[in-house]
């Protein structure tokens, strides 16, 4: 790129871009990052910062709006000095996340998207930021605030006034219940790496080295485990769809871009043991033959990215990361960065797109990834909780591993539980658990002895469950079984003060915000869903909106180019079929039943 | 790869394994509908309008990204598809504006036609809209977001067809909206490609917007009056009071030589015809030595007098004739017969743009070297010396742009300048400012001019070879690259030049050496039929103008061309030469004129024209107006008014030939049409009339080498290839000058100063230029 002078950012800035262009096999890669760093230093993606950054990637100016626009967490406006966004989303709103909102709103004088006239403070309605089980929270900048109360409101702007500031570390929970496996290094300082070695760390990817890629195979496939993203896809199979020669280069994925609501438990796991995630990366490595991996955090996460990638410099330092891996002769590298605010990420191509700095809007499946991937080489793309998950199924073997669960569901689960309980957390407990037990003895009932309405079980995409259907274990075939999905095993807790119409209207609002645009079904058909539910929330609605919000639904079911359009059309056609009467409760001007934040101004 | 056979709706089909389910259907008659899908472009899988059920699959499948492979067995149509596409088009509507009463896409929007044939008919949306102000992107494109249903065609066909990549997709979800590259307007070459590839009315035509609707128009196929590659255009042509005027140029029905493909200049170019200067009633020097209007009676038999009048006293000689790059075939056929049979002189040329006689004689003797335009698009290898066909020859660069994308052709490009092109080539070898002549020696083993090998090895390394050239060379240049590719064997031969029919203006013989068909005029060969036809070799252009400076050239007679502003005549020289123009605007040599005929325009006409390929292609008539003729009218009756028995230079009337009369026609109106074709084709349609250019056509194909061409083809509208090869090898290489146009892409002659709309996106591009220095 040009020499510091020309630059419009700061010379140690300019020096980090100019690295990060060449951290990547493609220059193009280091597009959202760029923009990223660029907008924390000039606050906002200006015209000429746009410009320096289409020059430094050697792109059209069109191709940065192009992507910058997607991501929305990048901004084409000034904000202020700090930018609080409060998160509304489902499990926040269930424990006075709006309320929370409210205060911010009075206490600031602004609204959604404003700005403070001395420029020291901007407001942000956000999605989910994965705090659920910390809810309500909220992220100044990159900083995390949980557990809040609208009394703390004020507490916390005067602290930003007098630039001191803490952010908050999410809270750890236990239960008598809990096998920790996954979870057995949390809160025992294993982010540095001394202490991950001294609690047996690395000792899976040495085993890995010495035995081979088939036999790594042959013990994840004995292990039973199935991706911990939501899909369930058995690890071991994926891998080995993997060819064994190939001309282009093989990558291995983490996938953290965590971001259905409800799920907050790779937040944990990148702030107490990212040493683990890059173990797993290292092994799934060695199995299929690739000498680089990706770990791919959501964009809020700063924070988590600072403790990964000093937990990857750490390991290059030891030797575990590099040209000769545990003097072994083998590579292995592994690049680290975050997205910048998008749940559509999260699809693994849409997030192999982004990684290639575009907008993240999936591929056409076949080529499935394992083939042909990033870059366009073989992949293997996992959730982090699946990755993290590996040194252990090598550790215990995958036999033993295994036997932890149900059949077909190998080992354990981190499950985030929010909502209306008395101790929300995460969890890890057995697959298969039951999740009445679940949330009446491990997370202690539902709050102040309410009675309990509904229960989500996997993340806000999972159709709900009535009280009557939860005496299930908690395994992907199950629950399956059940009418709904284990998902990300985000278990969202609704107690019998909520209304359902809200909480539907609330759901699409997310997918409604999330969806790429890409297709018909799911761009239109999540638009017009929020729209009528917000007006019917708000006591407009006619006995044939129940009809058409199903009729809409059900046009979108299996019709999308990527399973986000199911993602909204799934828990919408189960609230509209177990609920039927809570909306017809809504009708002929009647007032929300349990009407708390009703919107009257109608979109 | 190999054949497979799948089952769709019961049907066997057979295609080879990997074809897109989409387009195996649409081949074998079976319409899936889609809006993203698009041939030729890169898939999106967005539209999900082509969902079928394939059978063991338990979602529905889009039809534009399944392969076909053996076994398959497709419903294409069913109550769970059609329901699955109307809820798709209740979704489109629910945003959609529906205001087709006053949009320009109103009876030919895919959107109104996919609603019309899946229902989707009751409304279930009653919230609001989300509206946006229409916006203007350019002189040429607007944009109408709320019609819009992002299908993504037009950010495909200007990046990956016309390799501009100035459209992209911004914002997320509902909010995802189509940007141009600007911010808030375009900076691209203004092709208006995107307006024709749009399926709804979201992009719409600076020049058609609001004008009319489509189905007020006539839609007439002809060819565009612009650059020599001749391109199909569908002209929307609509009543006024005195005739009919063009409202719009699009490339509505893609049945031609150019496909998808249409540039700026056919879209928007023709204005020019609706221009103020048209002149629309013969002008007559008076005494006082102005140019007034008069009769065309008057004016015809004041020319035919003086014309008759200098041939009888001083001879043809003392004639020269001028024809036109823009004029038809047979006008240009008829206007030498005129010279040379009745003014009795070989003193005819015309502005040449390139020395097609040269090429002609490179090959002659050479049959089936010469390539057609379509080649451009599925050649292999092509070697492309000189020019700037982006700029020059659009249809040209699109077809390359494509070869590369879909078949991987490897373009070989060799310039003294830099071109866009290089973009899309394999390799590419900078000339020096002066190398063209050298080419053909570096091509063949001299390191004289370069002393890099790597490009000639790589292209003598190829199997067959396409060889496009141009005006960079003329007389012996061309006849040595010709030679050179000759003995690499699998070589074909593309030769550039300027305008619409500036081939066929050589090719017709508009040249002093030259009858048509490059036939010498010292042997006469088929021509001697002929009566006394002159054998001396003519004048060219420049030797007529300065033959009338020394006061010999006694008359001269101008169709469809400016000698005077080309070769900067003074009108002192021009004082002793009775001056006769034909013409549709008063050009400088008109300005000098003692008669001036109005002429008509190429959408003006019936006829054929030769593209610089070689391939002839129909013209049929869009626009007429009150006042005007077009140049073959003009000369027949000029003929007439010399007393000439015009039969003798226009072959009408029944003649021998006994015409069915339509006496063995069918029954079905659908048989009588093909009729009419058959019997035109076998030259059997009776010509009655002596301003019938079809009987020119019927001599032109008897006569002229290498012109007589499939006729079935020709009057269907398709394009059909001449044969260069076919013109005999001749001593004599000829003279004259070669003036290369090298026009821009809103640049076309003097047509283009006429057009409103070219000057305005000249204009547009000019200040966008401005617009990035400053920055």
């Amino acid at each position: 790129m040009s020499p510091e002078s020309m630059s419009l950012f700061s010379p140690k800035l300019a020096a980090r871009l100019d690295a990060l262009v060449l951290k990547y096999p493609q220059h193009r890669s280091a597009l959202v990052p760029m923009l990223l760093y660029a907008q924390d230093e000039v606050g906002y993606l200006s015209d000429v910062v746009i410009a320096e950054v289409a020059a430094r990637i050697g792109i059209t100016e069109l191709e940065v709006r192009n992507v910058a626009s997607y991501y929305s967490m990048l901004r084409f406006k000034p904000v202020g000095k700090y930018n609080v966004q409060v998160c509304t989303n489902i499990s926040c709103m269930l424990r006075g996340g709006y309320e929370v909102y409210e205060r911010f709103q009075e206490e600031l004088g602004i609204g959604h998207k404003g700005v403070t006239a001395d420029g020291m403070f901007s407001l942000e309605e956000v999605e989910c930021i994965g705090a659920c089980s910390w809810a309500p929270a909220i992220q100044v900048n990159y900083d995390f605030h949980d557990k809040l109360t609208p009394e703390q409101v004020p507490e916390i702007l005067a602290a930003y006034r007098q630039a001191n500031a803490k952010a908050a570390l999410p809270s750890l929970v236990s239960h008598s219940d809990e096998v920790k496996i996954v979870s057995k290094r949390f809160g025992k300082g294993a982010a540095k790496i001394d202490k991950y070695i001294e609690l047996g760390g690395y000792e899976s990817a040495k085993k890995c080295l010495a035995q081979g890629p088939d036999w790594i195979i042959n013990e994840m496939k004995a292990s039973n485990l199935r991706g911990r993203g939501g899909a369930g896809f058995p690890a071991g199979m994926k891998w080995s769809f993997v060819p064994k020669q190939s001309d282009k280069p093989k990558y291995v994925l983490v996938n953290g871009d965590e971001s259905e609501p409800g799920t907050c438990k790779d937040h944990l796991i990148f702030l107490h043991d990212p040493h683990a995630i890059i173990e797993g990366t290292i092994i799934a490595g060695l199995a299929i033959g690739a000498k680089l991996g990706f770990i791919y955090l959501r964009g809020e996460y700063r924070y988590l990215l600072e403790i990964m990638e000093k937990a990857v410099a750490e390991a290059y330092a030891k030797g575990f990361l590099g040209k000769n891996i545990f003097g072994s002769g083998t590579e292995f590298q592994i690049i680290t960065q975050t997205g910048a605010g998008a749940y559509e990420v999260g699809e693994e191509s849409a997030l192999m797109e982004s990684l290639e700095g575009k907008r993240g809007v999936p591929r056409i499946k076949p080529p499935f990834p394992a083939v042909v991937g990033l870059y366009g080489g073989p992949t293997v793309i996992n959730n982090a909780e699946t990755i993290a998950t590996v040194p252990h199924v090598i550790e215990m073997g995958g036999a033993a591993f295994a036997t932890v669960g149900t059949p077909r569901n190998g080992g354990t689960r981190l499950f985030s539980i929010s909502g209306h309980v008395e101790h929300p957390g995460v969890y890890e407990l057995p697959m298969g658990y039951n999740l009445k037990k679940m949330i009446y003895e491990v997370a202690g009932g539902v709050r102040g002895g309410r009675g309990l309405k509904a229960v989500i079980p996997g993340g806000s995409s999972t159709p709900v469950l009535l009280p009557d259907e939860i005496d299930i274990g908690m395994d992907f075939d199950q629950v399956g079984k059940a009418g709904s999905m284990l998902g990300s095993a985000g278990v969202v807790v609704i107690d019998d003060q909520t209304c359902i119409v809200e909480f539907a209207l609330r759901t699409i609002s997310f997918y409604q915000h999330e969806s790429c645009g890409w297709c018909i079904p799911c761009r239109e058909g999540t638009d017009w869903l929020k729209k009528s539910l917000t007006r019917f929330h708000a006591g407009f609605g006619e006995a044939k909106d129940i009809d058409h919000i199903q009729y809409l639904a059900e046009n979108m079911l299996g019709r999308t180019f990527c399973p986000l359009g199911d993602a909204a059309a799934m828990p919408i056609l189960g609230f509209v079929k177990k609920f039927r009467k809570e909306f017809e409760d809504h009708l002929n001007g009647k007032t929300c039943p349990f009407a708390k934040h009703v919107d009257l101004a109608v979109v | 790869m190999a054949d497979v056979t799948f089952i769709v709706d019961g049907k066997k089909l057979t295609a080879p394994a990997g074809t897109l389910l989409i387009d195996a259907c649409r081949k074998a008659g079976i319409e899936i509908p889609a809006f993203c899908y698009y041939p030729g472009l890169s898939l999106q899988a967005a539209c999900r309008m082509c969902v079928v059920r394939q059978e063991k699959v338990p979602k529905l499948q889009t039809a534009c990204t399944t392969t076909v492979a053996e076994g398959q067995v497709f419903v294409t149509e069913s109550e769970e598809i059609a329901q699955a596409r109307k809820a798709t088009i209740e979704l489109l509507l629910g945003n959609h504006p529906l205001d087709c009463p006053v949009c320009d896409k109103g009876g030919e929007c895919e959107l109104q036609d996919m609603t019309f044939k899946y229902g989707a008919g009751e409304s279930l949306y009653d919230e609001a809209k989300n509206h946006r102000e229409e916006q203007q992107w350019s002189p040429a494109v607007y944009f109408d977001r709320p019609r819009c249903i992002l299908c993504y065609r037009c950010i495909r066909v200007c990046g990956e067809g016309m390799d501009v990549w100035a459209l992209g997709v911004q914002n997320r979800g509902v909010k995802s909206v189509i940007a141009p590259n600007g911010g808030d307007h375009l900076d691209c070459e203004q092709c208006g490609m995107c307006i024709d590839i749009c399926p709804v009315g979201a992009l719409t035509s600076g020049s058609y917007r609001y004008k009319t609707r489509p189905w007020e128009m006539n839609h007439v196929a002809t060819v565009c009056t612009h650059c020599a590659d001749g391109c199909k255009v569908t002209l929307g042509v609509r009543q006024t009071q005195d005739g009919s005027e063009i409202v719009r140029a699009n490339n509505r029905d893609k049945s031609g030589i150019n496909d998808d493909f249409l540039c700026a200049k056919g879209r928007f170019g023709f204005d020019f015809v609706e221009s103020q200067d048209r002149l629309t009633k013969p002008l007559v020097r008076n005494s006082e030595g102005k140019l007034v209007e008069a009769s065309w009676e008057h004016a015809l038999r004041l020319a035919a007098s003086k014309l008759k009048e200098v041939c009888d006293s001083k001879g043809g000689s003392a004639i020269g004739v001028v024809g036109s790059n823009r004029t038809t075939n047979e006008e240009n056929y008829l206007l030498q017969k005129f010279a040379r049979t009745v003014l009795q002189t070989n003193n005819i040329d015309h502005e040449r743009t390139a020395d097609y006689a040269a090429f002609a004689q490179a090959l002659a003797g050479h049959s089936g070297k010469a390539a057609n335009l379509r080649e451009t698009a599925t050649a292999p290898a092509i070697l492309l010396v000189g020019g700037n066909p982006t700029e020059e020859h659009p249809l040209l660069a699109w077809n390359l742009r494509t070869n590369v994308r879909l078949n991987r052709a490897r373009l070989y490009i060799a310039n003294a300048k830099a071109i866009k092109l290089e973009r899309m080539s394999y390799a590419t070898l900078r000339l020096p400012a002066d190398g063209y002549p050298a080419l053909a020696a570096y091509m063949g083993g001299s390191n004289a001019i370069l002393k890099d090998t790597t490009f000639r090895e790589a292209v003598l390394a190829e199997d067959s070879l396409l060889v496009v050239f141009g005006s960079e060379y003329s007389g012996s240049q061309v006849a040595e690259l010709v030679a050179w590719g000759l003995q690499l064997g699998n070589v074909r031969f593309a030769f550039l030049g300027g305008y619409a029919n500036s081939r066929g203006a050589a090719d017709m013989g508009l040249l002093p050496d030259f009858l048509p068909g490059y036939m010498p005029v010292t042997a006469h060969g088929a021509f001697a039929e002929y009566a006394g036809l002159p054998a001396k070799p003519g004048k060219t252009l420049a030797e007529m103008m300065a033959s009338a400076g020394k006061g010999e050239l006694g008359a001269l007679l101008v169709v469809g061309a400016d000698p005077v502003a080309k070769l900067g005549a003074t009108p002192e020289a021009l004082k002793k030469t009775f001056i006769i123009v034909a013409d549709i605007f008063l050009t400088e040599t008109a300005a000098l004129a003692d008669v001036v005929f109005p002429a008509v325009s190429l959408y003006e006409k019936s006829g054929t024209v030769t593209n610089t390929f070689g391939d002839v292609q129909l013209v049929c008539k869009a626009a007429d107006r009150a006042g005007v003729k077009p140049e073959f009218e003009i000369l027949v009756r000029l003929a007439g008014a010399m007393g000439v028995d015009v039969k003798t230079l226009v072959p009408f009337g029944k003649g021998s030939v006994t015409a069915d009369l339509g006496q063995s026609r069918g029954a079905q109106a659908g048989e009588a049409d093909r009729h009419a074709v058959w019997l035109a084709a076998n030259n059997l349609e009776p010509k009655l009339s002596p301003f019938d250019p079809l009987a020119v056509l019927d001599e032109i194909a008897r006569l002229v080498p290498g012109y007589n061409v499939d006729r079935v083809n020709l009057l269907s509208g398709n394009d059909v290839q001449t044969e260069p090869g076919l013109a005999p090898a001749s001593a004599s290489a000829g003279r004259g000058q070669i003036t290369p146009v090298h026009d821009g892409l809103f640049t076309s002659g003097t047509l283009s100063q006429h057009s409103a709309a070219l000057q305005e996106l000249a204009r547009h591009q000019a200040a966008q230029l401005v617009k990035i220095r400053m920055k």
